[in-house]
């Protein structure tokens, strides 16, 4: 059992949610999106919340199609975005790489771990490779942010501690680039140690790798495409500011796997380019 | 909202029968199934989501009870280990096929083992070795080395798949 003791309430929408964050002052709360980080944290005593919000009722899952944006509730989990018709492939891509089995695919969601914003995982980087914006509500007030200024460091984002994030929104010219995404893991059920995504222009030129998990926070090489390999790798490591260690790899073992896997992304977008199976 | 220390309401069916209790919104899904069930058969490993023992669906989705409050599953349907077998099977044929293959020794991982498998069979009836080892990956088991539950996978497979046919001749 949880040691310390915490209001439960299911608001029914993101205005309700929004309106009991306001009456908390500053107290701690948690947010259970799908719960596979908060519940056990809170079962480790490692989160004493005075209020937890569940958002099971509150209607934030799901994928629409708008006229020029791909809208995601962030309570959409894994599973739901692999069926939808309306997730982008680049992102059906990563979530079906998500470790931890079905059952934490089924459970984990897109807003959990954008709003967790762990070094390691997969959501952030790839928010920021699509160019999402977050729309973010407080009781009284609202606004956007895009991905790359949303997280700030590890397990710090723009969010304010009565804001939530209400919805995700992926604009649709991604769909006119070429899109890659790959990450380095120790074994297959092992969290990412570095995640690739790369973005390509229409002429099929590498433009731009958004490197996640080598950093506190996921970063941007952008490119010409003329660059050598070796230029290439002297990129990745000009432009990593905020080294991110772990039990998993040290800050040197990121920064090196973070060069060869962006040279290799933009191999592979050379590759698809020419036709290949990549 | 409801005050800290209130019990708060739940209202669950557990392998088809109906629970109309208050619970501490402290407790997780897992120690409501084992505690005050009374159902063991689903585990307690890490309380981290990482080892799949204490797998149930609920709703029909395959999740980690740890990682939820029983509070949460108010108004859902949950399956147990206990569950698995249908009415009037002692066994059912994913299980039959566990025992037939030695697919477990000490038997901890099986409410992971056998649920993802359910899973994995409803959504492909003939999987390869290496959906087998994806569909299982989320459940860590210490005794086995895995290749007695790939292999029991793959009679649940053959078995589910014969008893298809039979149904579609009859
Ligand atoms: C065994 C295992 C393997 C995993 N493997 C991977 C992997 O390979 N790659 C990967 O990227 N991740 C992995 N994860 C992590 C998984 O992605 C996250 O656990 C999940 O996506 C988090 O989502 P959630 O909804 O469960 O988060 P929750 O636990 O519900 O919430 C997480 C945090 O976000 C806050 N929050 C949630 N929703 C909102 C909101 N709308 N507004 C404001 N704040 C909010 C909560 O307060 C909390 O602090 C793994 C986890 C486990 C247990």
């Amino acid at each position: 059992m949880i040691a310390h003791r915490f209001k439960y309430s299911c608001p029914r929408s993101a205005e309700e949610a929004a309106a009991e964050l306001a009456q908390m002052e500053g107290e701690e709360t948690a947010i259970i999106s799908g719960g596979t980080w908060v519940v056990p944290e809170m079962s480790h005593h490692l989160r004493r919340p005075k209020l937890v919000i569940d958002l099971k009722l509150a209607g934030l899952a799901g994928v629409s199609a708008e006229a020029d944006a791909v809208v995601i509730g962030p309570a959409t989990t894994y599973t739901q975005l692999a069926h939808s018709k309306h997730t982008p492939n680049f992102l059906k891509k990563v979530v079906a790489g998500i470790t931890g089995g079905s059952q934490i695919r089924n459970r984990g969601t897109i807003g959990g771990s954008a709003c967790y914003a762990n070094p390691a995982s997969d959501i952030p980087g790839a928010l920021v490779t699509m160019k999402a914006s977050l729309h973010l509500r407080a009781h009284s007030s609202t606004r956007i942010v895009e991905a790359a200024d949303f997280f700030l460091d590890a397990n710090v984002t723009l969010l304010e501690p009565d804001e939530i994030l209400e919805s995700i929104s992926i604009p649709s010219t991604n769909d006119e680039n070429l899109f890659s995404y790959a990450k380095f893991k120790t074994a297959q059920g092992s969290w990412p140690i570095v995640t690739i995504g790369c973005i390509a222009s229409e002429d099929g030129v590498a433009r731009r790798v958004i490197v996640g998990g080598a950093g506190a926070i996921p970063f941007a090489v952008d490119l010409d495409g003329q660059e050598s390999e070796d230029e290439v790798l002297q990129r990745v490591h000009a432009a990593m500011r905020q080294p991110w260690s772990d039990v998993f790899a040290t800050a040197d073992t990121r920064r090196h796997i973070a060069g060869v896997m962006t040279q290799r992304a933009v191999r592979e977008i050379a590759a698809a380019k020419n036709g290949e199976k990549s | 909202m409801t005050n800290p220390q209130q019990n708060l309401p739940v209202n669950v069916v557990v392998n088809g029968v109906r629970h109309q209790v208050e619970v501490d919104p402290r407790l997780a899904l897992v120690d409501f199934l084992r505690e005050d069930l009374e159902l063991t058969g689903t585990n307690v490993g890490c309380r981290t989501g990482d080892c799949g023992a204490c797998t149930v669906t609920v709703d029909g989705e395959v999740v980690k009870s740890c990682l939820s409050l029983a509070v949460s599953a108010d108004g859902s349907e949950i399956r147990t280990i206990e569950g698995f077998a249908g009415e009037g099977e002692e066994l059912s044929p994913i299980q039959s096929a566990f025992w037939n293959e030695f697919g477990f020794q000490c038997g901890y991982c099986l409410p992971g083992m056998l649920f993802c498998t359910e899973e994995l069979l409803g959504e492909n009836a003939d999987p390869s070795e290496a959906d087998i080892r994806h569909a299982i990956d989320g459940n860590l088991c210490r005794c086995t080395g895995y290749h007695g539950i790939v292999r029991s996978v793959q009679t649940a497979a053959a078995a589910t798949r014969t008893c298809n046919r039979k149904r579609v001749s009859e």
